[in-house]
């Protein structure tokens, strides 16, 4: 077990640094000059040299690379040109409100989805199935802008019970959560909806292949033992999503970030992809990766913990 | 095992919440005399990292300019007390208001002057092209000095009123480093600046020594306001639902909802002439470069009209020159002289194609000419789509088959370097006309990538270089009414509308709007010194 | 008295069973007849700009509206399909195709296979796709190619994850771990129980994703990559009605229900193909 875990800890530096290379080379790669994206049209062009030069954008790609990754190395992860300030510092800054909003998405949709998937299962093919599906299909196909503007025009313009736009306080406060509310349920049903369905197909999966041994089996402890085997083994897919889910953590949120002006992630990622900010598309791809890994990580950890059986290596 | 298992969870789960917990919150108290706003928010306020036109929202606030343009677009004192020329005009002598501060205790004198131009500004900023001739600054008096030029420099009162040319005490610089223009912003104006919240909002808060506005505005200082929250929204129906529901009381207002926000009865909003000057660009090494009869006919298959209303939602004019009425260098005569050259006809467009051997054979809606269609590329910013594909359908109108490409921002340059476009939907904002036409029609902006026509003319050289040096006023206006007419007369560059801004206030809580539109540029000044909360 | 029930007969009483997976049936059919005649039954020309008749409400002339250029909104829609169809259609089985083969050779055989593609998996999903994007479209220009290249490249890695935990949970089977015994090789026992046994969840997720793809796409454009305008794009016109939801609402609505109908019939197919495919429908009793 142990041997294992720390097997795929090893593994995850190469594969972060195989990413943040990927990321390194792609933003260089694709058109377009950062310094002179941040100093606009009019700025006059020796200027703009000088930039580039203190910046080092003017030395051949691999020296460039070399002297990123020694400075990775030393912690050091880069300035955004854009601001001047350390990549990491923008980062930081907004990821309070990141996780915040993406958690209590990430649980309401889980809760829900697990719910309503499971309720329509039990009623397959009956009035609730039809109904649940039907709304997981309006949540997930609806564009996620219309959702939170409607939601929005609702419950924050036409009755005013939640604030329009902005985060509040912490949200460990009441203020904080009034706030939350909107843009963490516009964030969450869609994804809602989809889980859901995977939810209810799983279960119905795993249902059937126990019901035809059931029926054979006699006794109502086996039937109890066999229903909670049943629930477990449906987990499975639920976690691998969860964990696919987790990434998006960072920078998936972009417009509930815009429609609500909710100072996430998403918006500061955006953007620096538009403006070809090195640093912080590197700096951001870096946290990603260690997340991703960290997650699928803890998703395969869970899928022995949800069915014994299954054997991690 | 499952006890394990659940137990990793919760203890992912704390350390999520302790990272959360870890930031901060941005609080603001609004109280009864602030001034709410949105903007989009920005990368940075230093001015030399970034030239972009969003800071100036802030800047505009919290730091002053030497001088700044009054309604007339003529450049009155703001920080100078009285100036004057020498006789050879290669000295100016200024001499500064004295008692004035900057927002960190740092005197404004004669010396911080110096360091500040000499040490920062001359060599970083992006603007310090307009003071190449600044041979040196020289300490005078305690508040008085000089500019010792290398040649005259005519427009020096004009170049020191241009809005990024802000006076900032070098010690900040100095101290906050990098994160200057992010963490601080330090000037003399009306407004301190307190602190950035990323991606949330800017607050600032009155400066109670500001007494120093300039002589046009109706109060020269201190600001009516206490404070000015501005909220960073991007989305324009929240702007909107803020403005008309929420505690923010003065917005821009976005186009899509102009409408919506003119008619609600508890809003004053109008026009706050904000020209934004837009064109076609014609690349002089294309299809039209090479005949005027073809430039002509794209002219003439440009229904304004048209355009206005399908692409602003009406909230654009027709533009019959380069230079916008609000800049200093527009000729009067514009319009008028413009009218005869920039009209839609589309008949016409189709005759000058036929005459310049671009036919439409039977049935087919794209002219040939030796067997060869007549395909166009048309290139345009991103945020430009809806505009682009609007040209683009005048175009197919007369026969053209027309390839749209809308480039985002980042790859603009790389676009124009590949020279295989040969229209280019585009637009300038300038307060002076001068500096416009430097840089979009002369031959010097071609290499600076200004001029991306490639478009060569010696004689509109000479006129813009007459323009920009002569010291006499009456010789400067009539070059810039030759270059003027000529740039419309060749059609490398092809006016199509001004683009116009709305804003609005909430009737009931903030007054002094009228005084908005009176004045093109610098609403900054107005909105900080002559408007108040009711 | 159990019979062996052929194919044909199994899925054609499934699909009777389950009426709602005819309707689905209905629904994609429907959309791939809109894919191929669309553009010949379309009232207007779906490109040209009629600046008169710009943002009109939904009429008898307009069924759908007009937008912010005046062409009718149905045609376009019409015109649409087809793209939709490569794009969100065309796409999805393809990052499938890939995801669910790697996923379950994964999740089958474990050990090093398992770990170089899982590894990979975690690449791909940690690099953010507008940055791979913008690699993909930098390189090799735009156009339908690139796109369909970008999402593929980004998208199969979710398919990948997804497939191989279920191929994880079904290798421990008894059913597997007897055909084994048996001597069964490998891909019989891939073909013959692995994927049946999981594909189910996968054809979920097939029809989850046929609308995120569309939106990504419309996100795509962005960058200047996409589907270039004024080629009519589902995603697309979706967004373009972003800013006007207060006036023209008609300009997101109906392309969105448009969407929502097609997503809609590809799950009640889904479902039922689940059912058909279903080992246990071949033991009757």
């Amino acid at each position: 077990m142990l041997t294992y875990l720390i097997r795929r800890l090893l593994v995850m530096i190469p594969i972060v640094l195989g990413v943040a290379t990927i990321v390194f080379f792609a933003m260089r790669l694709a058109p377009g000059d950062p310094v002179r994206i941040i100093a606009g049209p009019q700025a006059p062009e020796d200027r703009v040299q000088e930039i580039r030069e203190k910046y080092g954008f003017d030395k051949p790609l691999i020296v460039q690379y070399t002297i990123w990754l020694s400075q990775i190395v030393r912690g050091e992860f880069g300035n955004s040109v854009a601001s001047g300030v350390p990549a990491i510092r923008m980062v930081t800054e907004r990821l309070g409100a990141t996780l915040e909003l993406t958690i209590s998405a990430f649980l309401v949709s889980l809760v829900l989805s697990v719910l309503l998937g499971t309720l329509a299962a039990v009623n397959q093919n009956g009035f609730i199935d039809n109904l649940v599906t039907f709304n997981a299909m309006l949540w997930l196909s609806m564009p996620g802008f219309w959702l939170g503007l409607m939601l929005m025009s609702v419950l924050a313009v036409a009755v005013p019970i939640f604030p329009i736009s902005g985060r509040g306080d912490a949200f460990w406060t009441w203020e904080g959560i009034r706030h939350l509310i909107l843009p963490a349920v516009t964030l969450a049903l869609p994804s809602a909806g989809a889980t859901a369905r995977i939810v209810r197909s799983s279960l119905l999966e795993t249902m059937s292949q126990d019901y035809v041994r059931t029926a054979r089996s006699k006794g109502l402890k086996e039937r109890l033992v066999v229903s909670k085997h049943v629930f477990r083994n449906s987990l499975i897919p639920l976690i691998t999503l969860m964990a696919l889910r987790l990434p998006a953590l960072f920078g998936g949120a972009v417009i509930v970030e815009s429609v609500f002006a909710w100072p996430g992630l998403g918006t500061l990622l955006i953007k620096a992809v538009f403006n070809r900010d090195y640093a912080i598309t590197q700096t951001t791809a870096l946290f990603i990766a260690a997340l991703v890994i960290l997650a699928n990580l803890l998703a395969d950890f869970m899928y022995s913990v949800a069915d014994p059986r299954i054997r991690l290596d | 095992m499952v006890a394990k298992g659940s137990r990793a969870v919760i203890a992912v789960a704390l350390v999520l919440s302790v990272l959360a917990f870890g930031t901060a919150v941005a609080q603001v108290t609004v109280t009864e005399d602030t001034l709410v706003t949105t903007w989009g928010g920005t990368d940075t306020l230093d001015t030399f990292r970034s030239a972009l036109a969003a800071p100036l929202f802030v800047l505009g606030l919290v730091c002053d300019t030497l001088f700044a343009f009054d309604q007339n677009l003529q450049p009155q004192p703001v920080l100078v007390e009285s100036w004057e020329q020498s006789d050879d005009e290669m000295t100016w002598s200024f001499a500064l208001k004295e008692g004035i501060t900057f927002h960190d205790g740092t005197p404004l004198n004669a010396a911080e002057i110096e360091t500040y131009l000499e040490e920062l500004f001359f060599p970083q900023s992006f603007t310090g092209w307009m003071f190449s001739n600044v041979e040196d600054v020289l300490v005078t008096g305690e508040y008085t000095f000089d500019f010792v030029l290398s040649a005259p420099v005519p427009l020096m009162i004009f170049n020191l009123a241009y809005p990024w040319n802000i006076i900032q005490p070098a010690g900040a610089y100095e101290e906050y480093g990098d994160a200057y223009g992010y963490d601080a912003l330090v000037g003399t104006g009306p407004f301190v600046f307190e602190e950035w919240a990323a991606g949330e909002h800017v607050l600032l808060s009155r400066n109670p020594d500001y007494t120093h506005g300039p002589s046009f505005l109706e109060n020269t200082g201190p600001a009516h306001f206490d404070q000015i929250l501005i909220r960073e929204i991007r989305e324009s129906a929240t702007i909107v639902n803020e403005f008309r529901v929420g505690d923010v009381n003065y917005i821009g207002i976005p186009t899509s909802h102009l409408d919506v926000v003119q008619g609600d009865p508890n809003v004053t909003a109008g026009v706050v002439t904000n020209y934004g000057s837009n064109y076609i660009e014609v690349n002089a090494s294309g299809l039209f470069g090479s005949d005027w009869r073809m430039r002509a006919a794209v002219n003439h298959a440009f229904d304004r009209e048209g355009y206005i209303q399908a692409g602003y939602f009406g909230a654009a004019q027709p533009s019959y020159g380069l230079v916008t009425p609000a800049s200093f260098g527009y000729w009067p005569g514009m319009d008028e002289f413009g009218k005869k050259i920039l009209y839609y006809d589309a008949e016409e467009a189709a005759r000058l194609l036929d005459a310049a051997g671009w036919v439409l054979p039977a049935g087919k809606t794209v002219r040939e000419k030796d067997g060869e269609p007549l395909s166009i590329k048309l290139i345009t910013f991103n945020f430009w789509q809806t505009q682009g594909e609007i040209l683009a359908a005048m175009l197919t109108e007369v026969g053209m088959d027309v390839e749209l490409f809308a480039f985002e921002y980042g790859s603009f340059y790389g676009v124009l370097e590949e020279d295989d476009w040969d229209l280019f939907l585009a637009g300038w904002i300038d307060q002076s006309g001068f500096s416009t036409l430097q840089s979009l029609v002369t031959t010097a902006g071609i290499p600076k990538l200004t001029n991306v026509t490639g478009n060569s003319n010696a004689a509109l050289d000479a006129l813009v270089e007459l323009m920009n040096t002569t010291p006499e006023p009456v010789v400067r206006e009539q070059a810039a009414a030759a270059a003027q007419q000529k740039v419309v007369s060749d059609l490398f560059e092809i006016p199509t509308v001004l683009t116009l801004s709305y804003a609005g206030v909430i009737a009931e809580e903030v007054g002094g709007f009228e005084l908005l539109n009176a004045h093109p540029w610098r609403l900054g000044l107005i909105l900080a010194l002559d408007m108040y909360r009711k | 008295m159990k019979r062996k029930s052929s194919h044909l007969q199994v899925w054609l009483r499934a699909f009777r069973k389950n009426r709602l997976s005819i309707v689905g049936l209905v629904i994609v059919l429907g959309f791939i007849v809109s894919g191929l005649i669309g553009p010949y039954v379309a009232p207007y020309d779906p490109l040209k700009a009629n600046y008169r008749e710009t943002l009109q409400a939904p009429s008898w002339s307009h069924p759908m509206g007009t937008d912010q250029l005046g062409r009718d909104i149905f045609s376009r829609v019409l015109h649409g399909a087809r793209t939709a169809i490569y794009v969100g259609f065309g796409v999805v089985i393809l990052e499938a195709f890939i995801g669910i083969a790697l996923g379950l050779l994964a999740g089958y055989f474990g050990g090093f296979l398992d770990t170089i593609i899982m590894r990979a998996v975690d690449m791909m999903l940690s690099i953010p796709a507008m940055v791979l994007a913008l690699l993909i479209a930098g390189t090799s220009g735009g156009g339908l190619f690139t796109i369909i290249l970008t999402m593929v490249i980004v998208s199969w890695a979710f398919f990948a994850r997804l497939m191989r935990g279920q191929a994880i949970l079904v290798r421990q089977m008894d059913y597997v771990e007897s055909a084994r015994a048996v001597g069964a090789s490998h891909w019989r026992i891939l073909i013959r129980h692995i994927l049946p046994n999981t594909i189910s969840v996968g054809i979920v997720f097939i029809t989850l994703h046929i609308p995120y793809m569309l939106m990504f796409s419309a996100g795509l454009s962005f960058l200047g990559m996409g589907v270039r305008p004024p080629r009519p794009e589902w995603g697309q016109i979706i967004v373009s009605g972003r800013s006007l939801l207060h006036s023209a609402w008609w300009i997101t609505t109906f392309p969105g229900l448009v969407l929502m109908l097609i997503v809609l019939g590809f799950n009640f197919l889904g479902d039922g193909l689940r059912d058909a495919f279903d080992p246990k429908q071949y033991i009757k009793g």
